[in-house]
């Protein structure tokens, strides 16, 4: 009993060890490295191959080819084999002799020193000397002598080396000529080798100047920083980085690494947890161009650098004028960009303004207005006090009648003074302006005729110009827009403006939206209730108002910083299940709001963690002016 | 609404686990323990010698090969078992650490757990300092206080009744608090039954109140007056009852003599105290008995 014991559990031991050999043997990443070396050795085969076939083809290579036999057969014959041995054995014995007579040579002139010696002793003390001159004498004529000899000999022995690499001079120049030719098989060859002999191994870039960093990207992403798989045809995984002279090339891998700029966590070295969301990991991986949000942490003017993703954000943010609610510190506050309410009861349709306030996008499906979160009661509200404290007094002219029979002489007018090319009508046309294809039932002909009379006294800094119209085609223009009206009955809608529960709550509610950070209202002055977004993304987690979605994969909702700004850019009311957000939607498309996030992002991402040395300078002025001086 | 899920959820958790294999080695061992002891009471009702003392177990072997390949198997079992439990089940990660951010749940080492879950009943004082003095201090003093000579050399049920079931109480009791707080204590350490998702905008009404509350006596009295009911009843609880018992179980008194049957019914009242002071807030949402100006029961 207690053997079959032992039996079973070491056949078990034996398995587990097995099985985490197995294990460890079926990682990710080793798949790639083992997929990615055939590749690659596919590839080079395929590069030698072709070398060869070229070589078929090419008549230069097939003559030295030729002559190289030719050559290495001359070399071999019997003739200049015993050529070679004959002088070889020659220069042996000329060595020889050369040794000796350089070994005489030497003495001799050892002899002389020691003599020299005993002279400068012997007269020092006064003694004759003449003895040991003429003893030296007889020495040095003796060594010049011997030079001479060891010269001779020296010639005779470099004539027979001459003589031997003669025999060799044209096989030697055809064979490195030779050698030039197939060198790029040659290195070919040699990197196939190193291909088979590289080690599966985790790859890892480190720098200890950049916060320690650990990249382990390069495991997997075996191409990334070499030529020559920039074709899409290649996995996605083993292709080139994109733009490599600019990214990899310009920021030196060594130096930079990956996470810098693309996050993600870097030392992991399996696919999901490098790439996706990984419980607590702070800094989630940038798809694509959002990669861009990451050029602000080092350049501090993003002008021509190419990250035109990252422009493309600012753009976006500041025709939807976000800085106007969100502040960030050090950023200039933009300007109003709405129209001016002082005046807006002389305007506009109660019915109407009730739809814009719910949704201005019923009415204008290109408004630049986002849709806040309102109900039908809270736009009535807004629309109340706005009505109702606005002065209704706009225009010098007033009683407008529009007279239907000018109408055609009105679209004259329209076309000819070029309304057309900022204002569409019912879609169709320039998108400068608003589309007027459903003004008659926005507005009224006595605001209409004021307003194009002269647009600046309604609104001080709109775009709109005055086109120096007479009173006649004015009113002509007026009873032409009359015909565009919206068929809606929901713009029958009353409002009691003199109800001051209504008109409390409104001014309430205006307050609480921050209407007044885009419009001028009258009695509310810049509503700033938004978060300030400086440093957001170094925000603590927890101070992020998830409500009760922290993780719902389906709709995208992560509990990390990144989620949740891109998700109340895309969809800000998403977390309304908790608290109901203020934060209106502007119908961001998803590139678009992967435009805005990755600009929002790169600007409230705090840099100070980066050295200095990274820290991009713009070329010293003082420098480049010098040079232009020379 | 029991949810399988998130049942799941909290027992796969790598850090679970553990607790889980705690829970059936417990039963396993606790049944093994028992079940021996109750074949010996039966043994020894039938006249038969105990278990221990049959021919073959008192035969003495070589401690080789006899007990060393014994060893040699469950060596060889423990190191598959750590093997495969390395395999398939890796260290999570958990947040970074944040000295302003503390995690929630924030959970004690398992064997802490039954610590942490009488500081929800505790003052802290109490709950992480004088209880586990205490109890290293009664379990020290368990063979100087039990010298019931029946039973040495074998384990049976009849002979040992009061000690057993006293072990046997505190120990559950130890193991369900352990259970529980890996298991049931949730996000805030509030309590989540098995199955229920663990939500960290969970709100628990915060209504225990005070004996002298419950009571209605003025906050505002000198402390003394006000915890008078309450002396008095620690005072009956831990003198009374000792009193009593000493007089229906007069046997039992006279066996241990004074001193031991006073150290023996301190320590058993002080670990009634905790189920005890557990029921009542689940009752009466008790929060202290005695509030003093140093420390609070």
């Amino acid at each position: 009993m207690r053997f079959r014991i032992f039996v079973v559990s070491s056949v078990i031991l034996f398995i587990s060890a097995l099985l985490a050999v197995w294990v460890d043997f079926d990682r990710e990443w080793k798949h790639y490295q083992r997929d990615f070396k055939k590749l690659e050795i596919a590839k080079t085969l395929s590069e030698i191959e072709e070398l060869k076939k070229s070589f078929d083809n090419d008549p230069e290579y097939k003559n030295l080819e030729e002559e190289l036999r030719k050559e290495e057969e001359k070399i071999n014959s019997k003739e200049t084999l015993e050529k070679q041995k004959n002088l070889e054995e020659k220069i042996k014995k000329t060595q020889f002799e050369l040794y000796v007579a350089e070994r005489e040579a030497k003495f001799t002139k050892s002899k002389i020193d020691a003599l020299d010696y005993q002279i400068a002793k012997q007269t020092n003390i006064g003694k004759d000397v003449s003895s040991i001159e003429a003893k030296k004498l007889e020495l040095v004529n003796k060594w010049e002598e011997q030079k001479k000899y060891v010269q001779e000999v020296k010639q005779k022995y470099d004539n027979l080396v001459n003589e031997k690499n003669n025999i060799f001079k044209k096989y030697k120049e055809i064979k490195s000529k030779y050698e030039d030719k197939i060198a790029k098989l040659d290195m070919l060859n040699k990197k196939l080798d190193s291909i088979h002999k590289r080690p599966i191994k985790v790859e890892q870039i480190l720098i200890p100047q950049l916060n320690n960093t650990i990249d382990r990207c390069i495991t997997c992403h075996q191409a990334i920083n070499k030529d020559g798989f920039e074709s899409k045809e290649y996995p996605k995984v083993f292709q080139t980085h994109p733009n490599k002279e600019l990214y990899l090339v310009k920021h030196k891998v060594e130096e930079f690494g990956c996470v810098v700029c693309h996050q993600g966590q870097g030392i992991a070295t399996k696919t999901n947890e490098a790439h996706g969301y990984v419980p607590f990991w702070d800094k989630p991986m940038f798809e694509g161009k959002q990669a861009e949000a990451s050029c602000v942490k080092c350049h501090k003017t993003t002008d021509n650098i190419g990250a035109d993703f990252f422009e493309k954000g600012r753009e976006l943010v500041n025709t939807s004028n976000c800085f106007a609610c969100h502040k960030i510190d050090g950023m200039p506050s933009p300007m109003k960009n709405g129209p001016p309410l002082l005046q807006a009861s002389s305007k506009l349709n109660p019915g109407w303004l009730i739809k814009w306030v719910e949704n201005p996008r019923h009415y204008l499906p290109k408004s630049k207005m986002p849709t806040f979160p309102l109900s039908n009661e809270d736009a009535r509200a807004i629309s109340t006090y706005i009505l109702s404290s606005s002065d209704p007094n706009y225009g010098e002219k007033k009683n407008v009648v529009p007279k239907p029979e000018l109408a055609s002489e009105g679209e004259k007018v329209y076309q000819a003074k070029g309304c057309a090319s900022c204002h569409a009508i019912k879609g169709v046309g320039a998108n400068v302006g608003p589309d007027l294809g459903r003004i008659a039932s926005k507005t009224n002909p006595t605001w209409l005729f004021n307003w194009i009379k002269n647009p600046r006294t309604y609104h001080p800094t709109t775009v709109m110009p005055n086109l120096g119209l007479t009173d006649q085609e004015t009113l002509a223009v007026v009873s032409y827009l009359q015909k565009f009206k919206w068929d809606n009955p929901e713009l029958n809608q009353t409002l009691n403006l003199n109800d001051t529960k209504s008109i409390e709550k409104g001014k309430e509610l205006i307050k609480a939206y921050g209407c007044a950070s885009c419009h001028n209202i009258v009695g509310v002055e810049g509503a700033q209730n938004c978060p300030n977004l400086t440093n957001e993304m170094e925000k603590d987690i927890h101070k992020f108002d998830f409500g009760y979605s922290h993780l719902d994969p389906e709709r995208g909702v992560y509990h990390i910083r990144e989620s949740y700004v891109f998700n109340k850019i895309k969809n800000p009311w998403i977390y309304n299940d908790f608290v109901k957000g203020k934060m209106p939607n502007f119908w961001f498309t998803d590139e678009q709001a992967n435009a805005v996030y990755t600009y929002i992002v790169g600007m409230t991402t705090n840099n100070e963690n980066i050295p200095s040395r990274y820290i991009y300078k713009e070329k010293n002025v003082e420098e480049s002016n010098e040079e232009v001086r020379k | 609404m029991f949810r399988w899920e998130f049942f799941l959820e909290i027992i796969k958790k790598p850090d679970n686990i553990p607790i889980i294999l705690l829970i059936i080695a417990l039963i396993v061992y606790t049944w093994i323990a028992l079940y021996k002891a109750f074949d010996n009471d039966k043994r020894l009702a039938e006249g038969r010698p105990v278990w221990e003392a049959e021919p073959h177990n008192q035969e003495k072997v070589h401690t080789w090969p006899h007990l060393l390949n014994i060893e040699f198997i469950a060596a060889i079992i423990l190191m598959a078992g750590l093997t495969l439990w390395s395999v398939f089940l890796n260290a999570p990660l958990e947040e970074p650490a944040n000295p302003g951010v503390t995690p929630n749940p924030s959970k004690a080492p398992w064997y802490f757990l039954g610590l942490q879950e009488m500081l929800v009943y505790f003052d802290p004082w109490i709950a992480g300092v004088l209880m586990p003095t205490i109890i290293i201090i009664g379990l020290m003093a368990i063979p100087y206080i039990d010298t019931n000579p029946k039973g040495n050399g074998y384990y049976c049920w009849k002979d040992r009744k009061f000690a057993i079931s006293v072990f046997m109480f505190g120990w559950f009791l130890w193991m369900i608090l352990i259970v529980q707080g890996t298991i049931l204590r949730g996000p805030g350490w509030n309590f989540f039954w098995p199955g229920e998702y663990w939500d960290v905008h969970k709100v628990v009404p915060l209504v225990n109140v005070n004996l002298y509350e419950l009571l209605n006596i003025d906050p505002k009295t000198f402390w003394l007056i006000r915890e008078m009911p309450a002396l008095i009843l620690l005072g009956l609880y831990f003198l009374l009852i000792p009193y009593i018992v000493s007089k229906i179980y007069r046997k039992f008194y006279e066996d241990l003599g004074f001193a031991r049957y006073t150290v023996t019914m301190i320590l058993l009242l002080l670990l009634m105290s905790l189920p005890i002071k557990m029921i009542l807030r689940w009752t009466l949402n008790l929060k202290y008995i005695l509030v003093t100006p140093w420390f609070n029961i």
